[in-house]
């Protein structure tokens, strides 16, 4: 077996088990009290918010990106 | 979460992306502005459990002083426009793009607002879902649009977006509207895709 099909069976296989993980999970969510799957989503969340926050001014903004393409298209296009 | 034709009612406590999005919602309904949240924010509403730092927001077409009432507004509230002033938004949105609105001096998390332009946003104004939070109420597109909305759209986790909105809000989906859109987007393949992973 190729090193490229091991690593794509080894894709589509975390694929399959990401699915199984969140059919379980909407089950949880379907089956328990709001408060209780809430809170737990929002652990998660809050603390991926304030990570982003730490490097946000690091990003470039989405309008300079498309400024600085639509200038690479103009000089192209000379 | 208890679903009823056209509400739902989810007793969870608010997180940072509803805390921002109930205020603009707010903002919006208070200029009597009709909108509808989309993509990927409801399935977190819902509960799905991935990071995300966008609400997509569509709304419909409003007027220059509309757009500026609202700009003044969102500034009072602790608002910026987070890519451009929001003294833009009136011509930032009649170009077709997204206004981005985030707490001052931040960019994240942000509201991306833009208007209704095709049939799928129309489809989303007209047939919008009262979420009731404990905090306040959020309108949404119809589930089953987004659903098939996220099968059209491709990428990975738009399709477990898909799978969960599909699994968690099962008994309230109405299958026909399902399918009509499915039909529509001409995503019948991934719809049977998402189906055969029961």
């Amino acid at each position: 077996m190729s090193d490229s099909k091991r690593l794509d069976d080894k894709h589509a296989r975390n694929r399959e088990q990401r699915v199984v993980q969140i059919r379980e999970w909407a089950k949880y969510v379907r089956t328990h009290p709001d408060e209780d799957w809430g809170k737990q989503v929002n652990r998660i969340l809050n603390s991926q918010l304030q990570s982003a926050r730490h490097f946000e001014h690091d990003r470039p903004d989405p309008e300079s990106l498309r400024h600085a393409l639509l200038r690479d298209e103009d000089d192209s296009g000379d | 979460m208890e679903f009823t034709d056209d509400e739902v009612v989810i007793d969870k406590p608010a997180n940072d992306l509803d805390r921002l999005v109930l205020d603009v919602a707010g903002i919006l309904e208070a200029l009597d502005v009709r909108y509808a949240i989309v993509s990927g924010y409801v399935a977190v509403l819902f509960g799905r459990a991935r990071a995300t730092e966008d609400i997509d927001v569509i709304t419909e077409r409003f007027d220059e002083a509309t757009a500026n009432r609202r700009a003044s507004e969102l500034r009072d509230g602790g608002y910026w426009g987070s890519a451009m002033p929001l003294d833009e938004m009136y011509a930032t949105l009649a170009d077709d793009r997204p206004v981005r609105v985030a707490e001052k001096d931040h960019r994240v998390p942000n509201v991306e607002l833009k208007f209704g332009s095709d049939q799928y946003d129309r489809a989303s104004l007209e047939n919008t879902i009262a979420v009731n939070l404990p905090d306040g109420t959020l309108l949404i597109g119809s589930i089953e649009l987004q659903i098939a909305y996220k099968l059209d759209m491709g990428a990975q986790k738009d399709f477990e977006d898909a799978i969960y909105l599909y699994e968690v809000a099962e008994e309230a989906l109405n299958n026909r509207e399902l399918e009509r859109f499915v039909s529509q987007l001409g995503v019948g393949a991934e719809y049977e895709r998402l189906k055969a992973t029961r």
